[in-house]
């Protein structure tokens, strides 16, 4: 998955795993950028009766580098406050919730929204913003996209925001990839094949809960400037979302449980699927606990990625040319920790300069796109992955095609990929996936799916 | 992480003050309490924001780490340290 359950230590804890971070102009707004990031991995929309929440014991963070550096020049901080109305009830709701100020919703949870600049000063956006709650069922959360859309809160300051349960977005085959890089597709070249087959949505039916800030752009740029030209470099932004919670915790035993102390980071996210793939087991927990500034440390795992080495080997003689290629990946540390320079692909660039970090970085100036492709950059839609990232955005084939090598020849123009390289992905050809639905216009992400709707699993 | 050093907290600050405070409480811990000379008796006057909870960083250097509100404070205190590690035997 993107960054679903990814490192040892943080898939015990759902509730700060950041699971997709998005960065974007707005379709609807193009003079603003929409920032996204998602926890809690995989809900089972009927999950009650204690469904799903953020954690007010989580500092969430979006963060936004303007000028290189890899540290965060700007960070919007989101800190959450969950009400018990009724603590003499089982229910979650203790009748219809039809606003979401309805004190029949038993488990309301509002939050803060804080902007800390590069200096330390914190600014108060937004305060007692209301979430909605979780979609529970016709009998409980009626009309709930109407209920879902009075959570979306425009901020004085001029940003918008929104917190709270949404349909997953992001769309992947799981079950097979994980069955050792199995491609349904393609599983009859696989070293253990089967009759190829199409692919299966792991993530079909699922939620998750989704922090989003509209921002106008010449909030995000370092001089205030309007980014209107895609070759300068302070059109360009890089972005990263992290979840940290306080070193300590203290379970008195009478089912209370406190923390103190400073925020540790635990989980943090910007390019999808890194730590999922590119990191190796035993260094997850750490890179998780890491700044995107000290990235350099783990650019070995970008250079020689694990995953361009099986391929070849789990798909016998379909990859001969990515099995002979032993150089650094020059290609995926440009594309992953540096941004990719002017010269390389036509009107485009993403160049935050030499600093090596995990960021997604968003070229401002490109408008958003007419007709989008879902591969992005590598499917000619400059306005793509990884040019920031887009909610339908295929990050699994773009990012499987770059490790099979078709990103190679930007840097090494004598490679000559595999002809399967520009061919593989989960669902062939490439496509959203039946029942995976997104908004037109913010949080873009679609509404999430009932409890009482659902059809979780086939018998 | 701020660094200071046993008799500035104590002297300093409140949160010294309850450290010890905390520490002479407990009974079976009393003996780790520092010197009389060294404490602040106004306790009751003393407010936390939230649980502080004390622990040995680093057992060969002296080193406790006080988490208290949203900071860590460092503290080295090799006579502390060994009088912890004491009271646990």
């Amino acid at each position: 998955m993107s960054s679903h359950r990814e490192a040892p230590e943080i898939s015990k804890d759902p509730v700060a795993d950041n699971t997709d971070t998005y960065a974007f102009v707005s379709p609807d707004q193009p003079d603003t950028v929409t920032l996204i990031s998602n926890y809690v991995p995989l809900e089972e929309p009927p999950g009650g009766p204690n469904f799903f929440e953020f954690g007010d014991d989580v500092l969430y963070e979006i963060k936004v580098d303007n000028d290189g550096d890899g540290l965060a020049e700007i960070t919007y901080q989101f800190r959450f406050q969950t009400q018990t109305r009724n603590p003499n009830t089982f229910l979650y709701n203790t009748g219809q919730i039809t606003s979401i100020s309805s004190s029949n919703w038993n488990r309301p949870q509002f939050y803060s929204v804080t902007k800390v600049d590069a200096s330390g000063h914190s600014t108060v956006l937004g305060t007692k913003l209301a979430c909605p709650p979780c979609n529970i069922g016709p009998r409980s959360t009626p009309n709930y996209s109407t209920l879902a859309g009075q959570a979306v809160h425009k901020l004085a300051s001029g940003e918008v925001v929104f917190a709270g349960q949404r349909a997953e977005g992001f769309y992947v085959d799981l079950g097979s990839i994980f069955d050792l890089a199995d491609l349904r597709p393609f599983q009859n070249l696989h070293l253990i094949p089967s009759p190829a087959a199409p692919g299966v949505n792991g993530t079909q039916g699922l939620n998750v809960h989704t922090i989003a800030i509209q921002v106008p752009k010449k909030h995000l740029t370092r001089d205030g400037s309007n980014p209107t030209n895609e070759a300068d470099p302070r059109s360009v932004i890089g972005v990263w979302a992290s979840a940290s919670r306080q070193k300590g915790s203290v379970f008195d035993g009478q089912g209370n449980i406190s923390a103190t102390g400073p925020w540790v980071q635990v989980s943090r996210l910007a390019n999808p699927l890194i730590n999922e793939v590119i990191i190796p087991l035993g260094k997850k927990n750490y890179w998780n606990s890491q700044k995107p500034v000290n990235d350099s440390q783990f650019v070995q795992y970008y250079a020689h990625p694990e995953l361009a080495g099986l391929l070849p080997v789990l798909y016998p003689g379909v990859f001969p040319h990515l099995a002979g290629y032993s150089k650094a990946r020059a290609d995926l540390e440009a594309i992953l920790l540096t941004g990719i320079p002017s010269g390389i692909i036509t009107g485009f660039q993403n160049f935050t300069g030499k600093t090596q970090a995990d960021l997604l970085r968003l070229n401002m100036a490109i408008a958003p796109a007419k007709n989008p492709n879902i591969l992005g950059v590598i499917g000619g839609d400059l306005a793509g992955f990884p040019n920031g990232r887009r909610v339908f955005d295929d990050t699994v084939t773009i990012e499987i095609r770059a490790i099979a090598g078709v990103t190679i020849p930007l840097v090494d123009p004598s490679f000559k990929p595999d002809g399967a390289a520009s061919l593989v992905s989960d669902f062939s050809p490439p496509h959203i996936p039946k029942g995976v639905s997104y908004q037109s216009h913010f949080p873009y992400l679609g509404v999430p799916f009932g409890g009482y709707q659902s059809q979780p699993h086939p018998v | 992480m701020a660094k200071v050093t046993r008799r500035r907290l104590l002297k300093t600050t409140s949160i010294g003050a309850a450290t010890v405070g905390m520490l002479a409480a407990a009974p079976h811990l009393a003996a780790l309490a520092a010197p009389a000379a060294e404490q602040t008796p106004e306790l009751s006057a003393t407010s936390l924001p939230g649980p502080m909870v004390t622990y040995v960083r680093n057992l060969a250097k002296g080193e406790v780490g006080i988490l208290v509100g949203e900071r860590e404070i460092v503290y080295h205190d090799t006579d502390l340290v060994k009088r912890l590690l004491k009271a646990t035997q």
